[in-house]
């Protein structure tokens, strides 16, 4: 019987090592990518949300706020403010985005009363 | 001799690298956006900080807890001027705010502008805030503590001056943000 010397292709128990092995690899990797893909995309919206939170907070503090009613009644786009609260003289509350809640931004801003009716804003 | 041992595991393991490369490039990007987006959200809350720290001091000026009085003086002016210059340490402490140097009134006497500078994080507020301030005087009879040739005390004229109300707005406001690495 000729004795086969030389051996074409892989051997089928190498072959089962090398899927089991890329298996394992593979999965956390793919894992990985498809959450950067996820986060990318995500950051797009967490600055369209930073820039709302931006905006309600300059509104906020060009009109000023005569009560705590007023201070409910913004309707401000994406935003949420919360626990206006007048501490002799200025009030403070925060702004937070309805999308992302670790954006937010505590502001103080002095109370309509106080500001010189001409050229009062900020 | 079996000449094709192994060799399978080495296409794996090339393939395994390039999918550890890709895998990093986009880990790495993404992790540059969280950062990025930290980074921006934590900027702007120093800005509302520091903008917050001139608002509150501003405030707590109009409000006026104790009236500034004085008395001996003619000129309710420079009484004032003292006296807020010293309130306004007091509450400086307290909200974080460098108030540089005494404040000047207006010529017609209307105005009290004081230049105020407030810094938090990365965010620098500079601002020249002027008060509008109602002054009330009165005034009174105090004893000198002499005798006139009757024998009565003679007495000078004083002048109490006191701050019915005050509002305040900005004549020149400007806000610097350091420019951060974005980490």
């Amino acid at each position: 019987m000729r004795k086969l010397k030389e051996r074409c292709g892989a051997a089928l128990l190498e072959v089962l090592v090398s899927i089991a092995i890329l298996g394992l690899l593979a999965l956390p990797i793919s894992s990985g990518i498809m959450v950067s893909l996820r986060i990318n995309e995500q950051s797009s919206e967490m600055m369209k949300a930073r820039l709302a939170v931006s905006s309600a907070a300059e509104t906020i503090m060009a009109a000023g706020i005569s009560s705590a009613d007023d201070a409910a009644s913004l309707d401000l786009p994406r935003v949420d403010v919360e626990n206006p609260v007048l501490n002799g003289g200025y009030w403070t509350l925060t702004v937070r985005s309805e999308d992302f809640e670790d954006i937010f931004v505590d502001i103080r801003i002095r109370s309509n009363a106080l500001r010189t009716p001409e050229g009062g804003g900020s | 001799m079996k000449k094709n041992d192994g060799y399978v595991i080495i296409y794996v393991v090339f393939v395994i690298i390039v999918l550890c490369l890709a895998a990093a490039g986009t880990c790495t990007s993404a992790l540059s956006a969280i950062k990025t987006q930290n980074a921006a959200v934590r900027q702007l809350q120093e800005r509302y900080t520091a903008e917050g720290n001139i608002e509150q001091f501003m405030a707590q000026i109009c409000v006026l807890d104790a009236p500034l009085c004085g008395d001996d003086f003619e000129n309710e002016h420079e009484v004032l001027a003292a006296a807020m210059a010293d309130f306004a340490a007091g509450v400086t402490d307290s909200a974080a705010v460098n108030c540089r140097g005494f404040g000047e009134w207006s010529d017609d006497g209307s105005e009290y502008r004081v230049s105020l500078e407030s810094s938090y994080g990365s965010a620098r507020v500079s601002a020249e805030a002027a008060f509008t301030v109602s002054i009330e005087i009165s005034s009174y009879q105090e004893g000198t503590g002499e005798l006139d040739e009757e024998g009565v005390e003679i007495t000078a004229t004083r002048f109490a001056y006191s701050v019915s109300g005050a509002t305040s707005a900005y004549r020149s406001y400007a806000l610097e943000i350091d420019g951060g690495d974005g980490q």
